[in-house]
C-alpha cells in the first residue's frame, strides 16, 4: 500500500456550520443591547457582565477537568450562558451573587445533565430563578438601582403597573422603552437593540423564527385580553412587550436549542404558551416579571411537546 | 462543496448542478492491464474462483454458494482474495489480468445473434448502468414497471443526465422490453432535458434528493405500488448496442476534484480507480479522499485498487485539506436535521438512541427504517455527528438482531 487515504462514511460534504459559530452569533446579536446597558449604567454594568462571563467560563473549565471530559469552552456556550445571565441582572449586584449564579447556571443547569445539548432548561434561566427566589431583594431593580438618576422614570415599569395599576404605564413612552430609557436588567432594557439582534439571529437561522414570533404573539394577545377586560388594572400589549425580559426571552432565552422543541407545531405551542404564561404571572402572580418562570415551565413541557411530530414517510 | 449561506432563514436548495461537460467530451480510456470484480458469496478456490483460470469477456464466473459475476474482460485470473466490504459484507475479489483484445463468451454471442432472451435473462447478472440486473428479470418480486432513471442520484454528478440524451435510447427500451417482460417503462429525466420522446416520461426538478429511487417511488404516480425496477440509461444503451450485435462492457464515469475540471471517461467495468486517476494525471497524496460515487452517497475507498463497478457513475477526489472530519460531540437539538429531512425522520431523537446503542428502540419508535440515506442531516449537522453512519450501523445491527431471533 503506497498511500494512506482518508476513509470515512458518506456524506463527504458538510455545510461548514459549527457550534461555536452559533454561540458567537448569539453574542454578536446581544452586543447592541449590552453596549446600551453599559453606556447607561456605566462601569458597574461592565463589571457585572464581565464577571458573569468569566465566571461562567471558569465553572465550565472546572467541570471539564473534574468530570474528565474534553475542554468545551471553545464551543462558546459558557460564554453565552454567562452573558445572558449578566444581561438579566441589575447593574449593581454583589460579586458573590454572580459567582453563585453562574455556578448554578453552568454546573447545576447544564454540566450535571451531561453538558451542552443535554440540559433540560436554559442554564441562565435556572440561575436567574434561583437568584430571584433566594435573594429577592438583591435583584429587585428598584432597590438595586436606587442610587441611579438618569433623567427618566427610574421605577421598574413592571413593578409600577403591578402596584399602581395601568395608569403607571403612562409614565413611560413607547420610544423611551424602545431606546432603553427604562430601569431593568443590563441587557434587557434596550428594546430596539434586542429586536435588531433577534431579527439578525432569525435571518441567520440560528434561532427558529417560530418560537420568538409565537412567544411575542402570546404575550400581546394575552396582555390585550387583560387590558380589554380591565383597562384600569392591566397595561396594554405593547407595554408588556417592551418591558421586563420579554424581548430578551423571546429572542435569546426561549429559543435555546436544547430546551426548546424543533418540530413546527410544537415550536408554535411552546412559544404561545410561554407568552401566555408570562402575562398570566405578571398580571395575576406574585412576581413582577413572569418571563423567567414561564420559559422554565415551557422547558419542562418541551420533550412532551416534541412528540407532536409528523409521521415519517413510508411509515404505516 | 456547497457551504451554508450567511443568511440562511430561507434554505438554499441543493441543485444537481452542471459540470461543464457534454456527451462529446467522453474520452475512451483503453483496456486496463488488470480488472477487479467482486463476487458476493463464494469462497476463494471454489467454483470458478481459482487462480490461473482463463476467462472470456462476458463469461459467467460462479462462486460456491450462488454468487456469480460476469467477467468484463478476457484474461487470466491472477488473484482471488476474500475481503470485507461495506457494512461488513464478505466478498471475494477476483482480479483478472487482461490478456488482450476481447474474446467473447460463446453462449452469449450465440444468444445475442439468435435473440435467445431466456439465456440473456439467466446470463446477464450485471450490465453497465445496473449492478444487479438479475433483480429485474426474476419472479420474486415480479417487476411490472421499469424506470429508466435518467437523473443522477448525487449532487454534481452528470453521467446519467448526459447518457439519457444519447442516441439509441428508444431502440434500447424496445429490446429491453423483450428481455425484462415488464409491461410499463417510465423515463425519469430532469426538467428541461429535451430530445427524448416516444416513451412515458416524467420530469423531476433537479434538486437533491429528488433523484433517489426512494423519493421517486413516492412522488411519481404509479410507482408507489411496488414491483418497480430501476435501470440507468447506460443499461438501456447496452441493450441497444446488443440488438446490433455489439457487447460493450464500458462504463462512463465522471471524474472530478483533484484540482482539475470535471472529465468524462469511458472505462471497462472493473478498472481500478487508481488506474483511471493516473491516466488522467491526477495525483493522489496521503490524507486525500477518493470517493466512488458522489459527495452525498458515495463510498470512500481505502485502497486505489477498488474498481469502478457496473453502476459507478462518478469518481470524486478530495484533497486532505478539503476533508471536513466528523466529530464526537453530542446532539444539541438545534433541529437543522429535522427541517432538512425529506422523509420527516426525527433525526435528533434517532441519533441519540443510536449513539446509546438502542437499535431496536430506534427502529420501533424513531423511524430508523424510513431513512432513505440521502445524507442531508449529516451534511447540515452543526455538531458534525456522523449521523448517516450511525443510521447505517443501526440498520445493520437491527438486521443482525432479527436474524438472531429467527434462527
Amino acid at each position: 500500500m503506497d498511500r494512506v487515504l482518508t476513509s470515512s462514511h458518506a456524506p463527504f460534504w458538510h455545510d461548514g456550520s459549527r457550534v461555536s459559530v452559533r454561540s458567537y452569533d448569539v453574542v454578536l446579536a446581544a452586543i447592541p443591547a449590552v453596549l446600551m446597558g453599559i453606556w447607561r449604567y456605566g462601569v458597574p454594568a461592565l463589571g457585572v457582565v464581565s464577571l458573569s462571563i468569566s465566571c461562567a467560563m471558569l465553572w465550565e473549565l472546572l467541570m471539564n477537568v473534574v468530570m474528565k471530559r474534553s475542554v468545551s469552552i471553545g464551543d462558546g456556550n459558557a460564554l453565552v450562558v454567562g452573558l445572558l445571565f449578566g444581561m438579566m441582572l441589575p447593574a449593581v449586584v454583589p460579586w458573590w451573587l454572580i459567582v453563585v449564579g453562574t455556578f448554578v447556571a453552568v454546573v447545576v443547569g447544564k454540566q450535571i445533565y451531561g453538558g451542552l445539548g443535554a440540559n433540560p432548561f436554559h442554564p441562565s434561566l435556572v440561575a436567574m430563578a434561583i437568584v430571584m427566589l433566594s435573594w429577592k431583594a438583591l435583584v429587585d431593580f428598584d432597590g438595586a438601582l436606587v442610587n441611579y438618576d438618569m433623567g427618566f422614570c427610574m421605577v421598574y415599569p413592571l413593578g409600577a403597573v403591578k402596584h399602581f395599576g395601568a395608569a403607571a404605564a403612562g409614565n413611560y413612552s413607547m420610544v423611551d422603552l424602545l431606546m432603553g430609557r427604562q430601569s431593568g436588567g443590563i441587557g434587557a432594557v434596550f428594546g430596539l437593540g434586542l429586536i435588531i439582534g433577534g431579527v439578525y439571529l432569525i435571518l441567520r437561522a440560528t434561532v427558529r423564527w417560530q418560537i420568538p414570533v409565537s412567544f411575542l404573539v402570546g404575550v400581546m394577545v394575552t396582555a390585550h385580553i387583560f387590558h380589554m377586560a380591565d383597562a384600569e388594572r392591566y397595561a396594554g400589549a405593547m407595554f408588556h412587550v417592551l418591558t421586563g425580559y420579554t424581548l430578551l426571552g423571546a429572542f435569546f432565552l426561549a429559543p435555546e436549542d436544547s430546551s426548546s422543541p424543533v418540530n413546527g407545531l410544537p415550536m408554535v405551542i411552546y412559544g404561545l404558551c410561554g407568552g401566555i404564561l408570562t402575562v398570566l404571572i405578571r398580571n395575576l402572580g406574585l412576581f413582577a416579571d413572569g418571563v423567567v418562570f414561564a420559559i422554565l415551565m415551557m422547558n419542562v413541557a418541551n420533550p412532551l411537546l416534541d412528540k407532536l411530530r409528523p409521521k415519517a414517510m413510508g411509515r404505516v | 462543496m456547497v457551504k451554508r449561506r450567511f443568511f440562511n432563514v430561507v434554505r438554499r436548495a441543493l441543485r444537481y448542478g452542471d459540470a461543464g461537460v457534454g456527451l462529446d467530451d467522453i474520452e475512451e480510456l483503453g483496456l486496463p492491464s488488470m480488472v477487479h470484480v467482486p463476487v458476493w458469496g463464494g469462497q476463494p478456490g471454489f467454483g470458478d474462483l481459482k487462480v490461473g483460470g482463463e476467462v472470456a469477456t462476458g463469461q459467467l464466473l460462479h462462486g460456491s454458494d450462488g454468487g456469480y459475476v460476469l467477467s468484463p474482460v478476457t484474461g487470466v485470473i491472477c488473484s482471488v482474495v476474500e475481503r470485507t466490504g461495506y457494512l461488513g459484507r464478505r466478498y471475494v475479489r477476483v482480479s483478472i489480468e487482461v490478456s488482450g483484445e476481447d474474446r467473447f463468451d460463446g453462449g452469449l454471442v450465440e444468444a445475442v445473434g439468435g435473440s435467445d432472451f431466456d439465456f440473456l435473462r439467466r446470463h446477464l447478472v450485471s450490465v453497465p448502468g445496473k449492478g444487479d440486473f438479475s433483480l429485474l428479470v426474476g419472479f420474486d418480486p415480479v417487476v411490472n414497471v421499469v424506470v429508466v432513471h435518467g437523473m443522477d442520484e448525487d449532487i454534481g454528478v452528470v453521467t446519467r443526465r448526459l447518457m439519457v440524451q444519447s442516441d439509441g435510447l428508444l431502440e434500447g427500451i424496445s429490446y429491453l422490453k423483450q428481455v425484462v417482460r415488464a409491461g410499463r417503462f417510465v423515463l425519469v429525466v430532469c426538467e428541461g432535458i429535451s430530445g427524448v420522446s416516444g416513451v412515458d416520461r416524467v420530469e423531476v426538478k433537479p434538486v437533491y434528493p429528488n433523484g433517489l429511487p426512494e423519493v421517486l417511488m413516492r412522488r411519481v404516480p404509479g410507482l408507489s405500488g411496488g414491483g418497480v425496477g430501476f435501470v440507468g440509461p447506460e443499461a438501456v444503451l447496452f441493450f441497444s448496442r446488443l440488438s446490433e450485435g455489439v457487447i460493450d462492457f464500458g462504463k462512463v464515469v465522471m471524474v472530478s476534484g483533484g484540482g482539475m475540471a470535471s472529465r468524462l471517461v469511458k472505462v471497462r467495468v472493473g478498472t481500478a480507480v487508481g488506474d483511471i486517476l493516473s491516466s488522467l494525471g491526477v495525483v493522489v497524496g496521503d490524507g486525500d479522499r477518493v470517493i466512488l460515487g458522489g459527495p452525498m452517497r458515495g463510498r470512500a475507498v481505502s485502497d486505489l485498487e477498488e474498481p469502478v463497478m457496473w453502476d459507478t457513475d462518478a469518481v470524486l477526489v478530495q484533497s486532505g485539506s478539503e476533508v471536513i472530519r466528523a466529530e464526537d460531540g453530542q446532539c444539541i437539538n438545534c433541529g437543522e436535521c429535522i427541517r432538512v429531512c425529506p422523509v420527516r425522520v426525527p433525526v435528533n431523537m434517532l441519533v441519540r438512541v443510536l449513539a446509546s446503542g438502542l437499535y431496536e428502540e430506534a427502529a420501533e419508535r424513531y423511524d430508523l427504517d424510513s431513512c432513505i440515506g440521502c445524507g442531508l442531516c449529516d451534511y447540515v449537522c452543526v455538531v458534525r455527528i456522523p449521523i448517516l453512519q450511525y443510521i447505517m450501523l443501526g440498520r445493520q445491527e437491527v438486521m443482525r438482531l432479527a436474524e438472531g431471533t429467527n434462527g
